[in-house]
């Protein structure tokens, strides 16, 4: 557990209210300055929004967006961003959170009334509960392989048949998730924080470059990095590269699908086999070019896997192949089974 | 002055256009003047293109001993490609840029021309997928993904043109490349490359010989797959025996001090950095038993064929179109990208020395059968002889 001070964002009146009956300190925009209540400095406002896709970690904002942090940091210690759903400062928290491991929350939407702070606790320090530990390293253990099951959002049953399936071929699984996961063991919590997922090398500085053009790009192509998931990959790659961790089997359990370029991550950094798993998937856009660009990029995460599996006939060709000679298939808890069997054999015969 | 093109005008039996060649002091593309060479050897008169980017002066020609270059900058190519055409010779293009695809589209009557694939031309970049990492593709993806679809537009009416002749080295990757165009390929060939078993010359490898295994690659790329064989090797260090192996790594590439860090140390691993010429290859292969070829992609495996054709038990992966090559009589076959697979493959030669002679005199005649003179070079003097008729 640790200790956090609220601090909230809002430009709501009744929501000011709220929080200054609980001695929260409140933040508010004035045109183009960000005043803190209780606070003579001010703070120039870098633009009406943050928006990290929109180029708010670029050169010339960021030093601003980071003076706003390192301002409030001045002024309230251990800082949790108290933010109403929707908020021009969104990205501002999970910025926070990625770079200076802050926290950050939501303030609920009371129907017909607006934001409210009545679903936060109203003592004056907030206590965050701890990031659960992670997991020991996975290491090598003679006659047992290892799988790592990637998965992001409600936990689903097919998520636990291929745990399921592992186990009862004597895998030990690891999970990695983007939520705690309750009653289920080595359980690696990687959050999502959406674009911020980009800043994670970058310390409080502007945004990597690489990252901010690809961005700008992004936007302009509808990329499916834009989705759910699609910058999870980043987190997930800076959460396992420096760790020790080794795994037979990598399961990228979609949807959704964004994070699924982990698959060529997974090959490369642990020699591990791939499995790229769609238990539904969506109907591919109406519009021919938005359809074209997706099947493209679902086409190179199926060219990293060793195997792409559907749940059922129908959703079997809805799937972009990825080759020739490559096959989709559908795998129920047998067929899982047998499957995670024999890519989890290093063994060599020879003929 | 005479027009640099003139000689191009004049009736040849072939005119080569490359976008690299070998002459001078650059390298590159080997197997095209290994080629040229042979076409030479057979009695056949012709010139090479080379339109290469880095050519920054106007056509001149240089003298070389298999036959005349042309160098040319790119912007020079229509005026060399209609002066060949004027000549009437037969037009043989090697790895072609989308940019000369079409004007070689535009410009040769079909059934004058072929065209050779050799693997990235007309291939998605994605194959390859672990060349890159996370973050150096998200700065390139777009440069990338540019030149997928500026090398898929060219081929689609290429790959269509019934007259042209479409020369691939492997039926895999001719299907690929297919799949990856999204249309199915007219007037194919499939031709590999010579393997030259003069060169590599096939000496059968006897039990005892197990025990000198050589890994010879390339670690410029990730798909060169060099770092497999190398945690292999570090895995069987920790098997009974291993000190009784003599272990020789030789290659080069921006990966390769990484790679090879962890098996320096070994005092029965001898570790060189460096190129080796076709001659040091072939004497290195004749001096081991075992030649770790391991790969993540190869669209036919020259260098597993020269291992083989010298009669090296060879070790590789069966991806791609390597198991058009090789079997399990000619080859270990571990799976790919399994460093524990391909270890095992190692230490069960170590264990049953007597299959030596068997797999190296299999290797070594597969070879010949399937890579030898009359299966490539003949019938691409074949197929010049039917452009020029």
């Amino acid at each position: 557990m640790s200790l956090h001070s609220p601090v909230v964002f809002t430009d709501d009146p009744a929501l000011t209210s709220e929080a200054r009956a609980r001695r929260w300190p409140v933040v508010s925009r004035d045109g183009a300055t960000l005043r803190m209540s209780g606070v003579r400095q001010s703070a120039p406002l870098p633009e009406p929004n943050m928006d990290i896709t929109a180029g708010s970690l670029t050169d010339v904002a960021a030093g601003g967006w980071k003076f706003v942090l390192d301002w409030v940091a001045k002024y309230v210690h251990r800082p949790l961003l108290v933010l109403e759903p929707g908020s021009w400062a969104g990205d501002l928290g999970r910025w926070a959170e990625a770079t200076r491991g802050w926290g950050w929350t939501e303030a609920s939407e009371v129907p017909g009334k607006g934001p409210s702070l009545s679903g936060l606790d109203s003592a004056a320090l907030a206590e965050l509960p701890a990031a659960p530990e992670p997991p020991s390293p996975a290491d090598r253990i003679p006659g047992r392989g290892r799988m790592l099951l990637v998965r992001h959002g409600e936990w689903t049953e097919r998520q636990g048949a291929w745990v399921d399936a592992a186990e009862r071929i004597g895998l030990l699984v690891d999970i990695a998730s983007d939520r705690i996961l309750d009653g289920r063991d080595r359980v690696h919590v990687v959050a999502d924080l959406g674009p911020a997922n980009l800043t994670l090398d970058a310390g409080t500085g502007p945004l990597d470059p690489a990252y901010a053009l690809a961005l700008a790009r992004a936007v302009d192509s509808g990329d499916p990095t834009l989705g759910a998931a699609g910058h999870w990959q980043v987190a997930l790659e800076h959460w396992f590269k420096p760790r020790p961790d080794d795994f037979d089997v990598v399961v990228l359990a979609g949807p959704p699908v964004g994070f699924f370029g982990f698959g060529a991550f997974a090959s490369r950094h642990w020699y591990a086999r791939v499995v790229i798993d769609h238990a539904t998937h969506a109907p591919w856009p109406a519009d021919e070019t938005a359809a074209l660009l997706l099947k493209d990029w679902e086409q190179g995460w199926h060219l990293a896997a060793d195997a792409v599996t559907v749940a059922d006939e129908p959703t079997l060709g809805q799937v972009a192949p990825s080759g020739p000679d490559a096959t989709v298939e559908v795998a129920d808890g047998a067929r899982m089974e047998t499957l995670l069997q024999v890519l989890s054999d290093h063994s060599f015969t020879a003929m | 002055m005479s027009d640099p093109f003139d000689q191009l005008r004049a009736r040849h039996d072939f005119v080569l256009f490359a976008v690299t060649y070998p002459h001078g002091w650059r390298t590159g593309s080997e197997f095209v003047r290994q080629r040229v060479r042979a076409y030479a050897a057979a009695g056949l008169e012709g010139v090479v293109v080379d339109y290469s980017p880095l050519n920054v002066e106007s056509a001149r020609w240089q003298p070389e001993d298999d036959a005349p270059v042309l160098s040319i900058r790119a912007d020079q190519l229509a005026s060399a490609i209609d002066a060949a055409v004027a000549g009437g010779s037969a037009l043989l293009a090697h790895s072609p840029t989308p940019v000369a695809i079409d004007e070689l589209r535009a410009r040769v009557p079909g059934g004058r021309l072929a065209i050779w694939f050799h693997g990235y031309e007309v291939r998605d970049y994605r194959r390859l997928h672990g060349n890159t990492d996370t973050h150096t593709l998200t700065a390139i993806r777009h440069i990338r993904d540019g030149q997928n679809r500026d090398r898929f537009k060219a081929a689609a009416p290429l790959f269509a043109d019934p007259a042209i002749t479409k020369v691939f080295v492997s039926a895999t990757q001719r299907r690929h490349s297919e799949f990856d165009v999204g249309i199915p390929a007219t007037n194919t060939r499939i031709i590999p490359n010579f393997i030259d078993d003069d060169t590599y010359r096939a000496r059968v490898r006897q039990p005892g010989e197990e025990r000198r295994i050589l890994l010879l690659r390339s670690f410029a790329t990730h798909n060169y797959a060099g770092d497999i064989a190398v945690k292999a090797l570090d895995l069987c260090s920790r098997r009974d025996g291993f000190s009784d192996l003599a272990i020789t790594i030789r290659g080069y590439g921006a990966l390769f001090r990484e790679a090879v860090a962890d098996v320096r140390r070994f005092d029965n691993v001898t570790v060189t950095e460096g190129f080796s010429s076709t001659a040091q290859m072939a004497a290195l292969y004749d001096a081991h038993g075992v030649a770790l070829v391991p790969t993540r992609y190869d669209t036919q495996g020259v260098m597993l064929g020269e291992a083989m054709a010298s009669g090296a038990v060879t070790i590789t992966n069966p991806v791609a179109a390597i198991p058009e090559f090789t079997d399990a009589k000619s080859s270990l076959v571990p799976r790919g990208n399994d460093p524990r697979a391909f270890a095992d493959a190692i230490w069960h030669l170590i264990g049953h020395p007597e299959v030596m002679p068997k797999m190296s005199t299999a290797a070594a005649e597969r070879v010949r059968a399937q890579c030898g003179r009359d299966q490539t070079i003949g019938l691409e003097l074949e197929l010049i002889k039917e452009l020029s008729a």
